[in-house]
């Protein structure tokens, strides 16, 4: 008796068909002859639906995709993973800065909260953009089984040669920051399919993650590239390899403007001949005409910025924290520091990071730092609070920190403030009202600027959405901050 | 001898004779509190997550407060006086003054979303007055609970209630009798002229039935027959999965007949089959198991107009597994139930059954705490289907399983699959609508994944990543 014996009993019933036996003897047995044709028949379906259940073989299945790779890049953590699906809640306004926030601190989603953001991005088009540039290795193989996420997330090969502008970029960030021999690849393939801006961009945007001196073959290419915003792009990532050869070249300029007598750093940049030499080794000037002593200074930034940082040590014969000590002439200290910050900054040197921060007189360190964007900032950290520096230590943190804090508030602080202005009838706000959102000194700046608000009830929700999404920012803030 | 008896008795010996079972066990380690996933897995709904969501912002609440028991606050909704809300951290329990019929309210899971991610929002101090009201009044009621409770443990029976319970039940089996004998003569109806008169049929037919039968008070076999109305129809196949569920329901009906000749847990099994529901008490007075009990995953289904919470667990030291179903009529208040990922060190009852597997809690020994030392061995997809024979063989009627399997979700030609390292495989159900999340957790490497087992397929409820608990929906 199989199924279709079964079926054919039963649709027509057992008035019209008798009921077969059962396929298995051993079964057969056991059913108990009776004159009923019905208990008979449902007496032998459930003996052989059951057996047939509980004998119950495991089936062969075969993948139609291997496994995902192993993920390079540090993934969001619980914290900010919570804010994420909260804000894809509430906060929708506030998704694409998670996002960017997220690529800022060089994360990729992490497994829990990607099909949210893959829907979120099928759904809204603004969104494809940022959720590409934190996508993980795993975002992507996880896309590429669901064809309707995977019209707008291709693999990184099939992305770069298909896609278009933010794609392409974030295709090529990514490469950049899981595997930068086929991003190097990957670009000289396509070299000469490649628009001028699209090169210039992604060398500026892209090539800048992860550089090395592996990546100077590829920058002296586009070097010599026809389009001056290339050789531009090209002469920027230059500056960050002091092993290079235009890193040397801009070095054998700067000699001819700077020297070093009676214990003084002199500079001499009166003449435009600066402008001409930098330029010719494929620096772009921005300025207009008749502002020459700026763009002079200009040219002297490129020229420090690029130079290897020992030539100054070579040049005067001092160690950097006497350098620090040395009179300036014909230029402002400050101006100089600031450009010392730059290249040690872009150079990834962390001796002369460590000095600039020791002596540095301003608070809080950035913007002149940079130190929010310097790669071994923990271990600058670190290496200054063994030295006893602890307050510059706590500096390093809180500009870290702060940053985006500052950013964020301020911009709620800017719209919140327009509509009070706009409106003039706020009045009653405590200082409590505010007191929970975070950031203390925007607060109360924020309150200063508005001496008599009005909660009426009909302003009452309008206030209440901004101060929510400064509470919402507070938390997004720290759930970065506890990762750091 | 009875044909329902042999159906049932023989079959039993013959397949677990083929497959001996197996224990399971696993060493229990502590670990730390809340976090947002195990809060919104005590949401009712998915509504209620979003709602929730929306709740755990500092601005929208003031007067917080927390301390061991309980934590509370103030939430401005949109009338005039704010709501009330407290959770007791215990079970946890939730009480608001918000009007919702929902349970736990989005205030409640709010509250306990933002306390998860911003602790300093509630300052620790005595419970405020208003909340300690509260706190008071359950410990009263839970005395009283617990009083009953013990004496029910305790076997405490007042000889004139279990007279008079013995009565009403003889005049229930009278009417249940009755119930079935209609019943029969329908089923019987039906396969003599065929499954083509059941396509004929109305609904109001099949709804006819089912209210004679809660007319008879067999409610259970009520619902089998709405279950079986749903199906008429319902697609290709249908006529063999309708045949199948009324053999099945004539093994219910026939055994039930017969059912002295069985086991007092078979018996206990048909009864439940049929509508007989067992009260708490009854319950209590089978013997307790202590365990460190690792909640595991929830499903929810919809019957009709009741709701079904199923709340999956396993025994840390035991590996026992335990099930929690909580009913509600739906949008209405539901009970507390224990929080995904959470670890409970409790006395536990099981139900009176062929394979116990639903339980009650008596008695709480230790605060819940979260868990991160994995659920105990995961089978392989042939063990599985091994323990699930097992099983059929102690109860051939039992639908809802437990399963934990080493395996990782597949596609193969259109279906999901679990897939273990042998490439055997274990159908998902097509219901399941969150087979992605389940793939990006485990990125295509085999996972230890806990999932509910039923005739459709799997249900994956959570999956175990670096040993930490993650929920699949």
């Amino acid at each position: 008796m199989n199924n279709d014996e079964l079926v054919a009993v039963a649709l027509l019933g057992t008035a019209l068909k008798p009921v077969p036996a059962l396929d298995y003897p051993e079964l057969e047995e056991l059913v108990v002859s009776t004159k009923n044709p019905e208990e008979t028949l449902l007496t032998r379906v459930a003996l052989k639906s059951l057996y047939e259940k509980a004998g119950q073989k495991p089936v062969k299945v075969k993948a139609d995709i291997a496994a995902a790779p192993d993920e390079v890049q540090e993934t969001t953590n619980p914290a900010m993973n919570t804010v994420f699906l909260r804000s894809l809640e509430d906060h929708v306004d506030v998704v694409e800065e998670w996002l960017s926030v997220a690529a800022k601190k060089r994360m990729v989603l992490a497994p829990s909260i990607l099909v949210a953001a893959l829907e979120a991005g099928t759904k809204n088009h603004r969104l494809q953009s940022a959720v590409l540039k934190v996508l993980s290795l795993r975002g992507y193989w996880l896309a590429s089984q669901n064809p309707i996420w995977s019209k707008w997330v291709k693999g990184a090969d099939e992305a770069w040669k298909l896609g278009q502008g933010a794609a392409r970029l974030s295709v090529m960030k990514e490469l950049r920051h899981s595997d930068p021999e086929k991003a190097r690849q990957t670009l000289l393939d396509s070299w000469t399919t490649e628009s001028a801006a699209d090169l210039s961009k992604t060398l500026d945007e892209a090539f800048v993650i992860n550089i090395s001196d592996d990546d100077i073959p590829v920058i002296e290419k586009a070097l010599g590239h026809r389009a001056e915003s290339v050789r531009d792009a090209a002469a920027l990532l230059s500056s960050h390899l002091p092993a290079s050869k235009h890193s040397q070249d801009m070095m054998h300029i700067l000699k001819d403007y700077v020297h070093m007598a009676r214990n003084t750093l002199t500079f001499d940049i009166h003449d435009n001949t600066i402008v001409q030499k930098v330029t010719a080794l494929g620096l772009k000037s921005n300025f207009y005409p008749g502002h020459a002593a700026a763009e002079n200074q200009w040219a002297l930034e490129c020229l420090v910025h690029a130079s290897p940082l020992d030539f100054w040590t070579d040049l005067t014969g001092k160690s950097i924290s006497q350098l620090m000590k040395t009179t300036v002439k014909g230029l402002s200290k400050d101006d100089l520091r600031t450009m010392w910050y730059e290249a040690a900054r872009r150079q990834t040197n962390d001796a002369w990071m460590i000095e600039l921060i020791k002596t540095s007189t301003t608070k809080p360190l950035y913007p002149q730092s940079r130190v929010d964007e310097y790669p071994n900032a923990q271990a600058l950290y670190a290496a200054l609070k063994a030295s006893g520096h602890e307050k510059k230590a706590s500096l390093i943190l809180s500009d870290i920190k702060s940053v985006w804090s500052v950013e964020t508030t301020l911009v709620a602080w800017k719209d919140m403030v327009s509509i009070i202005r706009d409106k003039r009838t706020f009045s009653h706000a405590t200082n409590s009202d505010f007191a929970r959102y975070g950031n203390p000194e925007a607060l109360s700046s924020m309150k200063a600027h508005t001496p008599s608000l009005d909660l009426t009830n009909y302003y009452q929700n309008e206030l209440q959405k901004i101060l929510d999404v400064f509470a919402f920012r507070a938390t997004l803030l720290k759930a970065f901050s506890d990762n750091d | 001898m009875h044909a329902g008896f042999v159906l049932a008795g023989v079959i039993l010996t013959l397949i677990a004779a083929f497959y001996p079972g197996r224990a399971l066990c696993k060493p229990y380690s502590k670990s730390m509190s809340w976090s947002a996933e195990q809060v919104l897995s005590l949401a009712p709904d998915d509504k209620s997550v979003k709602a929730g969501r929306s709740q755990a912002s500092a601005s929208k609440w003031s007067g917080t407060g927390q301390n061991d028991r309980a934590l509370w606050g103030l939430c401005q909704g949109s009338g005039k006086k704010p709501y009330y809300t407290i959770v007791d951290l215990s079970e946890p329990a939730f009480k608001c003054s918000c009007p919702s019929r929902k349970f736990p309210c989005k205030h409640g899971l709010g509250l306990m979303l933002l306390w998860v991610d911003s602790p300093g929002n509630f300052p620790t101090k005595e419970t405020d007055e208003w909340a300690a009201d509260w706190i008071t009044g359950r410990d009263n009621r839970s005395e009283k609970k617990e009083a009953k409770r013990a004496d029910a443990i305790a076997g405490v029976v007042d000889p004139k209630a279990v007279a008079a319970a013995e009565k009403r039940a003889a005049k229930r089996e009278d009417h249940v009798l009755a119930g079935i004998d209609h019943l029969q003569l329908w089923m019987k109806d039906l396969v003599r002229h065929g499954l083509t008169q059941a396509e004929s049929r109305t609904n109001a037919e099949w709804d006819e039935l089912a209210r004679r039968l809660v007319d008879a008070q067999a409610p259970g076999l009520a619902q089998i027959i709405r279950d079986m109305s749903s199906l008429v129809g319902s697609g290709a196949g249908w006529h063999m999965l309708m045949l199948e569920r009324i053999a099945n329901l004539h093994t219910i009906v026939q055994s039930y007949k017969s059912r002295e000749g069985f086991s007092e847990d078979i018996q206990e099994e048909l009864k439940t089959l049929v509508g007989w529901n067992k009260s708490v008490e009854d319950v209590l007075r089978v013997g307790a198991v202590r365990d460190k009990w690792k909640v595991v995953g929830f499903t929810v289904e919809d019957e009709d107009n009741v709701r079904a919470r199923r709340t999956w667990m396993r025994g840390s030291q035991t590996g026992n597994w335990a099930l929690q179903i909580d009913y509600s009529v739906k949008n209405q208040a539901q009970a507390s139930a224990p929080a995904v990922g959470h670890v409970i060190d409790a006395d536990l009852h099981y139900y009176p059954s062929a394979f116990p597997m639903r339980a009650v809690f008596s008695k709480t020994h230790e605060k819940s705490q979260s868990f991160e030392d994995g659920l105990g061995d995961a089978f392989t997809v042939e063990q599985a289907y091994v323990q699930r024979a097992t099983t059929l063989a102690q109860n051939p009627w039992i639908t809802h399983l437990p399963v934990l399997v080493k395996a990782v979700p597949v596609r193969d030609d259109g279906s999901w699959w679990l897939q273990d390292a042998s490439e055997d495989g274990l159908p998902i159900a097509d219901s399941f609508d969150h087979v992605f999340e389940l793939t990006a957790l485990c990125g295509g490497k085999p996972h230890d994944i806990a999932c509910q087992w039923t005739d459709q397929g799997l249900t994956p409820l959570a999956v175990l990543v670096g040993g930490k608990l993650e929920t699949i929906a």
